[in-house]
């Protein structure tokens, strides 16, 4: 006992240094998520302590809440639309960078792609936002000017497209930080693969997908966590784009949750959306692990 | 034997283009519409038109300068605040061998399995009854909290986003050579001497690193400063970005050059850090 007295006098200044990590931590990071846990079986508004309800909340959101499931549906939409814009575009234009002969050419169009990412998020939501206008929107001012005005549509104010609208926005795509993770997977690849595949033979297509994709591997796999953990959770967009509308056919399980919470003071409701949504999200951190063992 | 070769490249530069044209095509019609009249908007909406209405960036400026400043004022306290607890945090766990270190260890990283998602709600009513802050009494009842002040989000902010840092600087500490802090040791400095004379000069471009990550994060955050911000003064960039439309009758030149105005900071600290910047960004993306 006294040993231990010894090492912990002895150190006494790395507990010190931890002091204020774990005050904060311990007011605003272990705190909030037990709280969600016990109150997700709470009527509560937030304030006080709540009426337990026991599983109500969660019978009532798989069985009884059509918002809830609608949520689910699209957002499984907007998950594999944005997993093949990541694995998709990112990757050719990685590609084609990557193979330019001069290096300059590669610097400069590495550039051209970052600068969407150095404006902020907000900015890039809100003029796609814009671009989506039904009437004032350069889309379907484009459309209208190059005589496709058939194929002008209220692109956010459908029920039936609004949804793929969202899907699609950030066309085509190839800004962001998976060119820049694709780049530096194809960076680290020994320049003697590429030789013996030229010695192949091989014409650029067979070569980008049968040798370079799986090369990149653990980059598309790295981006592709991302988008599915960002996904389920993210509902900043549709917020700022259509608060889920027209009639719910946009709403996502993020966005159901701030709506009871900060719209209808339904604090334990919206808690047990959380803790689904954390299920879930869980539930794909293991499956990947998983899959990533069974492979290596 | 060439032109086989050229053809390709050639191939590439076409491809790149026009995929790089379109993907920066929002910000070109930003920056055009931001310097037009709304006759011009409506008249002619690709043109590059005549007169140019630079008074649209002033007006701008004059609405989104006090949303920057509040963005400057909420990243920059929660960035330093950060780095301080993250980097003695982050030393204690590299380079001392106490009792509880392992699990102490854990219960950071732990958390970074605990989604934002789950923690708003909670997180939200927390702030609003903290006990004896903003009116609250020690039960966390009567007032409004940090509920409507920055305090709402920088203590929240430090708290979350020391995690990963803490991770990532952990890490570098360890790689810091032990014949350094020997020799220090022998010198007879104190652990504050070598954390402050020897640890922080040796990982300065780790701490921009990880700093500009963590400024990334903050700057960028929507919906926290969205429910814990009620008087519109104290917006952050975002916000006040998003609520540009509401202000006045819609002006589409004002709200373009606002927007434009609003990518100016980052682009700023983006030509400064470049190299680092880049980084932060990768981290900041991986860390997911």
């Amino acid at each position: 006992m006294s040993e231990l007295f010894r090492q912990i006098t002895k150190n006494k200044h790395a507990y010190l240094f931890l002091i204020p990590t774990f005050l904060f931590l311990g007011v605003f990071c272990y705190y909030p998520p037990i709280s969600a846990m016990i109150h997700a079986f709470f009527r509560w508004d937030g304030v006080g302590d709540g009426v337990f309800v026991g599983l109500k909340n969660f019978r009532e959101l798989l069985t009884d809440d059509e918002f809830f499931i609608r949520s689910c549906l699209n957002v499984f939409i907007l998950l594999v639309f944005n997993v093949l814009k990541t694995i998709t575009v990112p990757f050719l234009v990685a590609e084609l960078i990557h193979w330019l002969w001069s290096g300059r050419a590669r610097y400069a169009y590495r550039l051209l792609f970052i600068v969407p990412m150095v404006a902020p998020g907000i900015v890039l939501v809100l003029l796609w936002k814009f671009i989506y206008d039904t009437h004032i929107g350069p889309l379907n001012q484009f459309l209208v000017m190059v005589g496709l005005e058939k194929l002008a549509m209220p692109w956010l104010a459908s029920t039936k497209i609004a949804i793929y609208s969202l899907a699609a926005m950030g066309f085509p795509w190839a800004g962001g930080i998976g060119v820049l993770i694709y780049l530096a997977g194809l960076q680290n690849i020994p320049a003697d693969i590429f030789d013996a595949a030229r010695v192949d033979g091989a014409g650029w297509v067979r070569r980008m997908l049968k040798l370079d994709f799986p090369l990149v591997i653990s980059q598309v796999r790295v981006l592709t966590v991302m988008t599915v953990l960002g996904t389920i959770q993210g509902f900043e967009t549709v917020l700022v784009m259509t608060r889920g509308g027209p009639a719910f056919s946009t709403l996502v399980p993020g966005l159901h949750m701030y709506h009871q919470a900060f719209k209808y003071g339904r604090f334990g409701y919206a808690t047990a959306i959380g803790v689904l949504m954390f299920l879930g999200v869980l539930f794909f951190t293991y499956a990947n692990l998983k899959l990533l063992r069974s492979r290596e | 034997m060439l032109v086989r070769k050229l053809i390709p490249e050639i191939g590439r530069h076409a491809a790149l283009i026009v995929l790089g044209f379109l993907t920066v095509v929002p910000f070109l019609l930003m920056l055009n519409i931001s310097l037009k009249s709304n006759a011009q908007f409506y008249t002619e909406f690709w043109a590059l038109s005549r007169p140019i209405h630079w008074e649209n960036i002033v007006r701008a400026w004059n609405i989104i300068s006090s949303y920057i400043l509040n963005s400057v004022i909420v990243s920059g306290t929660t960035v330093i605040g950060v780095l301080i607890m993250a980097s003695l945090s982050a030393y204690a766990f590299a380079r001392f061998r106490f009792p509880g270190r392992e699990i102490l260890f854990f219960m950071v990283i732990a958390l970074l399995m605990i989604p934002g998602i789950l923690t708003l709600v909670p997180l939200y009513s927390l702030v609003q009854h903290l006990p004896l802050f903003g009116g609250n009494n020690i039960l966390g009842q009567g007032g409004h909290g940090l509920l409507n002040s920055r305090w709402g989000l920088i203590l929240p902010y430090m708290a979350g986003g020391q995690i990963i840092l803490i991770f990532i600087l952990r890490n570098f500490f360890e790689g810091i050579p032990q014949s350094l802090f020997d020799a220090a040791r022998v010198d007879g400095a104190s652990e504050w001497r070598v954390f402050w004379m020897l640890v922080v000069p040796l990982s300065v471009p780790i701490l921009i690193t990880v700093g500009l990550m963590n400024v990334l994060g903050t700057w960028n955050d929507y919906v926290w400063p969205l429910v814990v911000l009620r008087n519109p003064e104290l917006r952050t960039l975002p916000v006040g970005l998003a609520f540009l439309q509401g202000e006045y009758e819609i002006k589409y030149g004002q709200i373009m050059a606002g927007y434009a105005i609003g990518c100016v900071p980052l682009l700023v600290l983006f030509v400064f850090t470049m190299k680092y910047f880049l980084r932060g960004l990768m981290f900041g993306a991986v860390k997911g």
